[in-house]
């Protein structure tokens, strides 16, 4: 018996591979189905009840924003007598880089190095798209981002 | 001068399917699929009809109880909280903070798994009006749920 021929009891195996591939099928339509190709990712903010007597109680000072049905925005301190400032965005400009806000933003910090948290409110139609545009515009000025109901 | 050519050869009836190299791709995609999968929360899909907003932020999404707000309805954890017509309801926002407390304090008294956090995620069209959405501010803030993860597509 030569040494490369195989014994009497040896068999020939050969993998069936097509319920492999039908497997692999149905996990792939199901990862296909499943998967949400958008990137998601997440501005944290943080939600609290207030009034006027808890803002008037808060001893730390806030910058509110509330965004305008207009499409204006507006700034104030509180707590403050000062008037409110107002800017609007040009059409198509995200708040991101609006240089008065951001002005605005630095001289507020120079006045109180330790300001912290901004507040921000809305008009009631003001849309979530352009709520979402401030939030992202604040998130790097601010260690915090308040959502309030509006004023 | 007569030039002969060699008749074609025909291709055999029972040629087989190159079922090894489809396993390879097949492999290769499954890899792909699974990783893909691994990486974003697989929980977190916004229904078809709501288009979040974009914007840049690289924050992962954490897993927490998730409030979904379209044009149809209010949804805390799948459940339906209100229903609406075009982002609005005839009740009045009294109605959309009734009806996410509600479910909110339903959550939270189960105490276990995210409800046992503070955190919420939100999933809200960027058409939804802040009339709309304050009420769930609201509510959530009443149901210890002050920390609030808006999400959104992230730019590139």
């Amino acid at each position: 018996m030569s040494a490369n021929s195989p014994g009497e009891g040896a068999q020939e195996v050969d993998l069936n591979l097509a319920p492999i591939i039908d497997c692999f099928t149905v996990i792939l339509t199901y990862l296909l189905a499943s998967t949400s190709f958008l990137s998601l990712a997440a501005l944290d903010t943080a939600v609290g009840v207030r009034d006027a007597a808890t803002a008037a109680a808060n001893a730390e000072p806030a910058l509110e924003f509330q965004l305008l049905e207009s499409g204006a925005l507006r700034m104030r301190w509180n707590p403050s007598d000062e008037p409110p400032l107002e800017w609007s965005p040009r059409a198509g400009e995200r708040m991101a880089d609006n240089s008065a806000m951001r002005a605005a933003i630095r001289k507020a910090r120079t006045r109180n190095p330790l300001l912290g948290e901004a507040v921000v409110s809305a008009e009631g139609r003001v849309p979530y798209g352009r709520l979402i545009d401030l939030v992202e515009a604040l998130k790097p000025a601010f260690s915090r981002v308040i959502l309030a109901e509006a004023p | 001068m007569k030039k002969r050519f060699a008749a074609p050869r025909r291709m055999s009836p029972s040629a087989g399917l190159l079922i090894t190299s489809m396993a390879d791709v097949f492999m290769i995609l499954l890899v792909f699929m699974l990783k893909s999968y691994s990486t974003s929360l697989s929980t977190l899909t916004a229904s078809a009809a709501t288009r979040l907003p974009l914007a840049i932020s690289e924050t992962p999404v954490k897993d927490a109880i998730k409030i979904e707000v379209s044009r149809g309805q209010i949804l805390v954890d799948q459940k339906r909280a209100v229903t609406l017509d075009g982002f609005t309801t005839a009740r009045g926002p009294g109605a959309i903070r009734e009806g996410v407390s509600r479910l909110l304090a339903a959550e939270r008294s189960r105490g276990e798994g995210p409800a046992t956090g503070s955190a919420l995620v939100l999933l809200a069209d960027e058409k939804a009006p802040y009339d709309t959405l304050a009420p769930i501010f609201t509510a959530a803030a009443e149901t210890g749920f002050v920390d609030v993860q808006l999400v959104v597509v992230r730019r590139e």
